[in-house]
């Protein structure tokens, strides 16, 4: 019986595992790819008196060495060279699922390609000349539609017919244009000579990796005789060149594919939809970024001005619980303990339920219809040139909500450089924990610009993690070079389910919630410990003498390193608990006002009255509050994500000097402007 | 899907809705520049224009994305996106401050059964600067019509909207 080994491959989302179970009647072998932790599915299928044993390779939307799945798929084809690779392309995006076509072709692959989810292409209103198609590729194309098991059997013929015809192949050639053309050749040249590698690998396809700088080719060419003369060449392409080449060759194959192989495959005029034309204004060059902005002011005017009287609904039950309990209870230590400690300091903490419950109702809103991903793209355009990789910009936008799952999603990234460099970064982005902070700054202290002045932390957040991406890709020698390009699947708009929605909106809530309901209480009942207690120096009489507590002998410890950003005790005893979470700084601010019978509003007329902060002070404030540590969680998973004391330390300095910086310029800007 | 549509009302309809957002825009973003350095409180010198740095940077984008639909002149049918995301903002805009206004009832309700007495005063003075009276509102409405007529200009024939993304 002859054998034919087949390798399954394609972008993620095409069908590809249905296809594998319709191919092998859904018996797989699973195991591991050896030395990595990826999933290999094995499986076998007989045809017409053909065994074929059949590789699912990992989903990828191309071969280049940036991902442990990429090398993973590449590895195969190039080492264990399999009779037949089908490659399956997602009708429905041709565009995107060809760019992995051709790099198949470079690598001179035995190819027969799925054309699956035809249904929905035909539905979108594509029409397809199949038979051009192939021609043009020089492969045979079989549509197919994996979940009604359609086009299998013409699948098996045509990969039985490609094994057979496997000589006969007429090889494509994909030209880049001049100079590229030229100098591919002239580095093939080169490679050709060193027969142990050109026996091995398709030398064409060596000499376009080089130009890319591909890690894993140079490895090679490292070991080979031709080293120095293709290094020569190399270094003579880039004065030539003078762009980043694999950028360059992407967008290269890119624009083959657009004006070379679509018009002649596309019967008739592409398809317009709805998605693109949202495109065409989302993601222009020009309103994209300024249209990500002004959305983003939308959702903080909804969690800010929309959600307070929400707020205000909490403080009064608070207040209410907290005079219940005053009246309640005769022993004055318990009462205290009761009514300022647990209604008084928990109270002052879940009126900031709700903006943070609209805060999350309206990223899951922007989320389910498919923006978020579209404001990734947008941003890249910023990030890959002040040297961040676009995919950090998704572990940011979760930064909003909190840094620990963001530093955690910093796993998607792919190079190790990138990936810590995100982390580093990352605290900088205002969770959702300092959200209380602003709201109780800027209402108490600068009137109807209150919403701007939170609005400002956000944007102070996403402009201080850019200058510092830059100045450490810059600057420390470990992050040196360029970050990985970014490609990333943008999904169909929809419109986002009530039900959905609201999922999304409380599973990111209701870390808050459980953070109210331990860390923050147990920390707001060692504030009220802290700043009630020696008891009778504290409490004289009617006389509360705060001064005299311990959290105050605390703060008044530190105040004289936080004088110059003219911080006093009370804001230094503030910061030193927000180092445990947060919330905790709203709570000890509430502790110190007394306040058991009010929260939310009157904390913020009582910090005005008090005159603990002037406007610039309290920008200043909340600047810090912004950029310092963000809670002792964040610095935990920090060491566990980067594996490293040095970088967890490193993070924590850094963020406290510049918090530092940063407050001292705010301070000393607002008085040079004659601000107090 | 392709969808015809007549261009020529849609984009005048557009371009002068596009004007508009921009004029207020510039006010809005003109005075709130003007307010943070003369008092960092609102001068409210002029009733209905409030003074709002990054209200009116919003509106500017508005007014900017109507105008790019001037590309529908051209033939460029996917430019038809630009008042699609227009209207969209527009729609946001004006429900954000219509919540506003309405959120600011509520407080002034709370407030009343406090003790505190009643008033009137935040349907044309409050969060959202100039209560019903803000631009966006307004706006917003005017721009229904343009939202009616680009849908009957618009055949919707396959459209690539799924109503959810379980449904995809």
């Amino acid at each position: 019986m002859e054998k034919i080994r087949v390798a399954l491959i394609g972008n993620p989302n095409v069908g590809k595992s249905q296809i594998f179970n319709n191919l092998t009647g859904g018996k797989a072998h699973v195991g591991n790819w050896p030395g990595k932790t990826v999933e290999k599915k094995e499986g076998t299928c007989v045809h017409k008196g053909a065994e074929m044993h059949i590789t699912d390779l990992p989903g990828t939307y191309s071969l280049t060495a940036h991902s442990i799945d990429e090398l993973i798929a590449r590895n195969y084809i190039v080492e264990e060279k399999p009779d037949i690779v089908i490659d399956i392309v997602d009708a429905s995006n041709l565009e995107r699922n060809l760019y992995l076509t051709l790099q198949l072709l470079e690598l001179e692959a035995n190819i027969v390609i799925a054309l699956n989810k035809w249904d929905v292409a035909k539905d979108l209103g594509y029409e397809i000349n199949v038979e051009e198609l192939s021609k043009l590729l020089g492969v045979p194309v079989v549509p197919t539609i994996a979940t009604k098991n359609i086009g299998m059997e013409e699948l098996k013929n045509a990969v039985i017919g490609a094994a057979k015809a496997k000589e006969k192949r007429r090889e494509l050639i994909i030209s880049y244009g001049k100079p590229f053309d030229d100098i591919i050749l002239k580095i093939a040249s080169i490679v050709q000579k060193d027969k142990e590698l050109s026996g091995k690998y398709p030398v064409r396809w060596l000499a376009i990796k080089l130009l890319e700088a591909d890690e894993e080719v140079l490895k090679l060419i490292d070991r080979s005789l031709c080293k120095e003369e293709v290094m020569r060449q190399l270094s003579e392409a880039k004065k030539i060149l003078e762009e980043d080449m694999e950028t360059a060759l992407a967008e290269k194959r890119y624009t083959i594919i657009g004006e070379v192989i679509l018009p002649k495959v596309l019967i008739g005029a592409k398809p317009l939809t709805l998605t693109d034309m949202l495109d065409k204004a989302f993601l222009s060059k020009h309103l994209g970024i300024a249209i990500f902005l002004a959305l983003w002011w939308a959702l903080f005017r909804f969690t800010f001005d929309v959600s307070r009287p929400f707020s205000d609904l909490i403080g009064m039950l608070f207040s209410k619980l907290g005079e219940i309990a005053s009246t309640c209870i005769s022993n004055p230590q318990l009462a205290s303990f009761i009514a300022d400690g647990i209604f008084g300091g928990l109270g002052a903490v879940l009126t900031f339920l709700p903006p943070i419950f609209f805060l999350f109702l309206g990223l899951a809103l922007l989320e389910d219809s498919g923006y978020l991903a579209r404001a990734a793209f947008v941003m890249d355009r910023i990030m890959y040139k002040l040297g961040l990789h676009g995919r950090s910009f998704i572990p940011m936008l979760i930064g909003f909500g909190c840094n620990v799952p963001a530093v955690m999603a910093t796993r998607t990234i792919d190079k190790e450089e990138d990936r810590i460099l995100t982390t580093l970064v990352n605290p900088l982005m205002s969770c959702s924990a300092r959200l209380p902070i602003y709201v109780l700054i800027s209402s108490a202290l600068l009137g109807s610009y209150a919403a701007a002045g939170v609005y400002s932390m956000y944007v102070l957040g996403i402009v201080l993690a850019i200058l510092m991406a830059l100045l450490f890709r810059r600057t420390i020698p470990y992050f040196k070079g360029k970050p990985s390009p970014l490609i990333l699947e943008l999904p169909l708009y929809a419109i986002p389910t009530v039900k959905s929605t609201l999922i999304h909106m409380w599973e990111r809530g209701r870390l808050f919630l459980r953070k109210a309901g331990t860390i923050i209480f147990l920390g707001i009942i060692a504030v009220w410990f802290l700043s009630n207690y020696p008891w009778e120096a504290v409490h004289q009489g009617d006389k509360v003498m705060l001064e005299n507590s311990y959290l105050a002998i605390l703060g008044k410890f530190i105040e004289p390193v936080l004088h110059p950003l003219s911080f006093n005790w009370m804001a230094a005893a503030a910061l030193l608990f927000g180092f445990i979470a947060k919330e905790i700084v709203v709570g000890t601010f509430a502790t110190f006002f007394g306040l058991r019978e009010e929260a939310g509003r009157e904390l913020s007329e009582a910090l005005r009255s008090a005159g603990v902060f002037t406007p610039v002070t309290g920008l200043a404030f909340m600047a810090f509050s912004l950029i310092y540590t963000p809670c002792i969680a964040t610095v935990g998973v920090i060491y566990k994500e980067t594996g490293s004391w040095k970088w967890t330390i490193f993070t924590v300095s850094y963020e406290l000097i510049l918090a530092y910086v940063v407050a001292l310029m705010i301070v000393t800007f607002g008085r040079l402007i004659g601000f107090a | 899907m392709k969808r015809k549509v007549e261009n020529r009302w849609i984009v005048i309809y557009a371009v002068v809705l596009g004007i508009i957002y921009i004029i207020f825009g510039a006010a809005e973003f003109v005075l709130g520049i003007c307010n943070l350095f003369s008092l960092m409180g609102n001068a409210g010198f002029i009733e209905v224009i409030p003074a709002d740095i990054f209200g009116g940077f919003a509106a500017l984008v508005i007014g900017s994305t109507y105008l790019s639909a001037l590309s529908l002149l051209k033939g460029l049918r996917e430019s038809l996106g630009y008042i699609l995301v227009g209207l969209f903002l527009s729609v946001v805009y004006g429900a954000i401050y219509l919540l506003i206004v309405c959120a600011d009832g509520f407080g002034i309700l709370l407030t009343s059964l406090e003790g505190e007495a009643w008033t009137w005063e935040w349907l044309t003075r409050g969060s959202a600067g100039s209560g019903l009276l803000r631009p966006e509102i307004w706006l917003f409405f005017m721009s229904l019509p343009l939202a009616y007529l680009t849908l009957r200009k618009t055949e919707r024939r396959g459209l690539n909207m799924p109503k959810s993304r379980e449904s995809l």
